[in-house]
């Protein structure tokens, strides 16, 4: 199971369209995401549906709390009625992934073989997010397996270096790529990290 | 990320026209609707825009996702459209900080009202979080006793 979380419009749909396409292309994997908008009627996953992905959509709530029992359900009516080989989960921009890595304990089928978590830092907005959300922001950087700095076509060399250096600091050891998911630019190399067993 | 100053809005507009409109004229005033909710939303004073975002279903003719998540005039668009279109079945969630509710929804309706009329249409608006209001929802689940999501409300709200 791979978490893709990430701030309100950091990318992470945008980013999910390319890479998941990238994974079915290099690996055959059948791939399933759970998508879980804020709104009562969810329009992230509607758009990945258009692009042909395989969706469940949780609206309406956040799966991180007030879904977290939906979200065990929807996981176990995947894996018993679809089998997939890596469910991605897309929460709120507003989740914390670790907190759906707590729930994922009580979850009452097999148990699965892995839970990552990439989080999306928009470069772009780093500063401003960065000062209204420290604390949740940091949380998410924390504990995460993996960092995509996005939307790196929209900052320069220095800004870009800023926003790495402020992330290592809340965690020095997992792996950085700075992306644009937008213009494709190191989606390759995140894929790799993100299949990497 | 909920804190007491997060606010989501969710609204229907539906619109009937006596006419197929042409899909770039859709596509403008969709950008057009977007752009200035967040400028608007900016000026009453919100502290942090999250995300404006909107999608238009036409079914076989396509479809349209437009975002924008500043006041900088930039929104992005996703998807298009083909042929005439003669109704227009439109999603919109607001997501940002520091504002009331009401206050979004008002901007948010009057703006939906504003770059969504053409000559001679019918207009339906629909408050989606009332709507589902008035359904059973989940109740909260917690893990080891803690609430994750502390600062979270539920996704009700007072009516405005």
């Amino acid at each position: 199971m791979l978490i893709v979380a990430g701030f309100l419009g950091s990318g992470k749909t945008t980013l999910v369209l390319s890479a998941i396409s990238r994974i079915i292309e290099r690996t055959g994997k059948k791939v399933v995401i759970i998508v879980n908008d804020f709104g009562t009627v969810g329009i992230d996953g509607k758009v990945m549906e258009k692009y042909g992905l395989k969706v469940a959509e949780m609206a309406s709530g956040c799966i991180c709390c007030t879904l977290g029992g939906d979200l065990l359900t929807t996981i176990q009516d995947i894996e018993d009625n679809i089998k997939p080989d890596l469910i991605v989960i897309e929460p709120t921009g507003l989740a914390d992934p670790s907190a759906i890595v707590d729930a994922m304990q009580h979850y009452p089928g097999k148990p699965l073989e892995r839970i990552r978590s990439a989080v999306i830092i928009d470069a772009a907005r780093f500063p401003s997010i960065y000062k209204a959300l420290n604390r949740p922001l940091t949380n998410q950087v924390k504990n995460a397996d993996l960092v995509l700095i996005n939307k790196i076509d929209a900052v320069t060399p220095d800004a870009l270096s800023m926003v790495e250096a402020e992330l290592r600091t809340m965690n020095a050891d997992v792996p950085m790529i700075a992306v644009s998911a937008l213009n494709d630019t190191n989606i390759d190399e995140a894929v790799d990290v993100m299949v990497a067993s | 990320m909920i804190t007491s100053d997060f606010v989501a809005y969710a609204l229907r507009v539906g619109v009937k026209v006596p006419a197929p409109l042409p899909p770039s004229l859709v596509k403008e005033r969709l950008v057009e609707l977007m752009k200035s909710i967040a400028a608007e939303c900016d000026k009453a004073g919100s502290t942090l825009i999250g995300h404006i975002k909107c999608m238009l279903d036409a079914g076989e003719k396509g479809f349209l996702a437009v975002s924008t998540i500043d006041a900088s005039g930039h929104a992005t668009v996703r998807g298009e459209l083909r042929g005439g279109i003669d109704e227009l079945n439109v999603i919109v969630n607001a997501l940002l900080y520091g504002l009331d509710r009401c206050k979004v929804q008002e901007i948010v309706d009057s703006l939906a009202r504003k770059h969504l009329s053409f000559e001679g249409g019918e207009m339906e608006l629909e408050d989606l979080d009332e709507a589902h209001s008035h359904e059973p929802s989940s109740a909260p689940v917690l893990f080891d006793g803690i609430d994750h999501c502390h600062e979270h409300d539920d996704g009700r709200h007072d009516h405005c």
